[in-house]
């Protein structure tokens, strides 16, 4: 499973275009191409009970676009995609989307949510 | 007996003297009060509104001043001390009465929203442009100064009813918004100001439109819009030349403590923005170093972008970076070099030859040409709007198969957003619509124009001129709505300006001359 500590920036793109690499049912079951479908729907179920039991460990998974939230619905329909072969093959071909090297400047350093406090502004 | 007379007589001379010499410094300062000959402008404009209620103001202040001085010389000269004090309490009052900005600016840092709002509908500096709006403005500011009240939050919001919305109206409905915890349309109102008229918008209000702004991006430690807000600002408040020092500081501009450190010690609430400044000294965002990710060996070699590799490694990689580099320096660059990298993984035997044996072991009801063709088709609307997004006009992503299609794409789908968009304005409009209902027309007209302009920087010329189409019709009909049927004339000249000037870049010469008729008609 690759890891990376890219983060998107606020100018980040479409909504589409992303999901296709951090949405791809391999990353959101932990899987790589070489599973067969009986580990897809061993791993999904395992995953599944686990959001259940609200295991932290199962709440999110890596991509290429950095850490994203998991949850039963995405586990269902990647299960669903990876059954399909005409779609599971689409999902191979983009699996193979590598992580972003170098991660952008974390900008919550230079964050200051108390900022309205300079004008004498209350927080919200 | 003579003697005596003679004294009262010299004392009347001194004290006629000084009277008559405020009396022509009074004149003085009438005759040299910097206003405009009200022939020069339309009596009905705005600007002609603002400049009578001023006029009104400024005699009734000097009236007031005179009849001070008048009575204190009459009371000194009847050897009588005693009215003098009444007198100047009563003068005292009136000058409140004629400016309530002299206590209002009392009420604010106080947390007294409806006092605030209550003097300021007397009217005066510094909302002579706006008075409704101002008025609700200041109780705005007077609450962000107290804790959360939803109740006092839904009076103010009440309170913004009256009147068409101008400057202060769309700060003070910005602020609200914020108040309400939606930051996205606070932001959008704020930044709206500065379509309208300047004779709609007190300065004050704009400079409470930058404060909120500038805090926003402080907030996000988004420091590049800190200072492309401050830049080139004729006057800073010491607040926001703090801000802007910091931003110079983070952004590696300006690496010197002590303008930093003077700064600080200039602008009000220290010990609020001590830990900011010393922060900023400690570790400017621009010296954050790069953190790059631990490598990891998967099942599959994955290789970076510019390490090449074989189809389609370096055109997922070069994908990746398209999507988290965005509008980035260098775009262009980075679109052409993926089409041209998905043009040659779409053409690879190597990869061809994979995705067919893949498609056979998989026993997948389509054959591998059709799964390409579909691959392809994904590739393609996904640089359509990549290019979109990152304002990178098509023609410069190449001319290969790819970014030919991507092109053709992008063309068909951006007008259909861009319709389904413009469509979003066409909302029921009632002849007497509520101020949240003119506000939420108001920021849909807004969308339209981000998605619109996000086209224009991309767009051949014939593009753009099919686009202005699209949301002239649209907002020809807001525009006459806000016009005719609600009195926002404001915000319609707004509108019709933006039109004018897109008519005439696209050359419409029949839009340009109907919008440039509107343009001209009084607000």
């Amino acid at each position: 499973m690759p890891s990376s500590n890219a983060t998107l920036p606020s100018s980040a793109t479409s909504s589409r275009s992303v999901a296709r690499i951090a949405d791809n049912a391999f990353h959101v079951l932990g899987l790589t191409p070489r599973a067969t479908w009986p580990d897809v729907a061993r791993v999904a179920d395992a995953l599944l009970a686990a959001l259940e039991a609200g295991d932290p460990a199962a709440a999110s998974y890596a991509t290429p676009l950095g850490p994203r939230p998991r949850t039963a619905g995405a586990v269902r329909v990647a299960r669903a995609r990876l059954r399909d072969p005409d779609e599971r093959i689409q999902q191979e071909i983009w699996w193979e989307a590598p992580a972003r090297g170098p991660a952008a400047p974390n900008l919550d350093d230079a964050a200051w949510p108390r900022a309205s406090a300079a004008w004498g502004w209350r927080q919200r | 007996m003579a003697a005596s007379l003679g004294r009262v007589g010299m004392e009347a001379a001194m004290t006629l003297v000084p009277l008559m010499g405020l009396c022509v410094l009074g004149c003085m300062a009438v005759v040299a009060a910097p206003l405009p000959s009200s022939d020069m402008i339309d009596p009905e404009s705005s600007r002609a509104r603002s400049l009578r209620r001023a006029e009104a103001r400024l005699g009734a202040t000097v009236f007031a001043l005179a009849v001070l001085s008048f009575g204190i010389l009459f009371a000194l000269e009847r050897g009588a001390t005693g009215p003098i004090l009444p007198l100047a309490g009563l003068t005292a009052v009136g000058l409140v009465a004629l400016h309530p900005w002299l206590a209002v600016r009392w009420c604010i840092p106080l947390g007294l929203p409806r006092l605030a709002v209550t003097l300021s509908r007397l009217g005066g500096h510094p909302w002579v442009r706006d008075p409704e709006g101002g008025g609700v403005l200041a109780g705005v500011l007077a609450q962000l100064r107290r804790p959360v009240d939803p109740r006092m939050h839904a009076w103010l919001s009440a309170r913004l009813r009256r009147g068409p919305l101008r400057g202060a109206g769309l700060v003070a409905a910005g602020l609200l918004a914020a108040d309400g915890g939606d930051r996205d349309t606070a932001r959008a109102l704020l930044v709206s100001l500065d379509d309208l008229d300047p004779d709609l918008c007190p300065p004050m209000a704009r400079r409470i439109a930058l404060d909120w702004l500038c805090a926003d991006a402080v907030r996000d430690g988004d420091w590049a819009r800190v200072l492309s807000l401050t830049e080139d600002h004729p006057a800073l408040s010491p607040t926001l030349r703090l801000m802007q020092a910091l931003a110079r500081h983070h952004r590696g501009q300006s690496l010197r403590q002590a303008p930093l450190w003077r700064a600080w010690l200039r602008a009000p609430r220290r010990r609020h923005t001590f830990g900011l400044v010393r922060g900023a000294v400690a570790s400017p965002a621009h010296l954050c170093e790069l953190e790059l990710g631990p490598v990891e060996l998967a099942d599959d070699p994955r290789l970076a972008a510019n390490d090449g590799g074989p189809a389609p490694s370096e055109a997922l990689a070069l994908y990746v970076e398209a999507l988290v580099d965005g509008d980035g320096p260098g775009a262009a660059a980075r679109m052409a070099r993926l089409a041209e990298s998905w043009d040659r993984a779409m053409d690879d035997f190597g990869f061809r030859g994979h995705v067919r044996r893949r498609a056979e072991t998989l026993r997948c009801t389509t054959g591998s040409e059709k799964v390409m063709a579909q691959l392809h088709r994904d590739v393609w609307e996904d640089l359509a709007q990549l290019l979109a997004e990152s304002g990178v006009p098509p023609e410069a992503a190449g001319g290969g198969v790819t970014a030919r299609r991507a092109t053709q794409h992008m063309y068909a789908s951006t007008l259909e957003d861009l319709r389904r968009v413009g469509a979003t304005v066409d909302g029921p409009r009632p002849a007497h619509a509520t101020v949240e209902h003119v506000v939420s027309q108001w920021l849909a007209w807004l969308k339209v124009r981000r998605r619109y302009e996000a086209i224009a920087r991309v767009a051949s010329i014939d593009l753009r001129r099919e686009a202005y189409e699209i949301v002239e019709l649209h907002l020809r009909q807001l525009m006459a709505w806000l016009w005719n049927d609600v009195g926002e004339r404001g915000l319609a000249n707004a509108i019709s300006t933006w039109l004018l000037l897109e008519a005439e870049r696209v050359h419409d010469e029949a839009s340009a001359a109907y919008h440039r008729h509107n343009v001209a008609l009084v607000i």
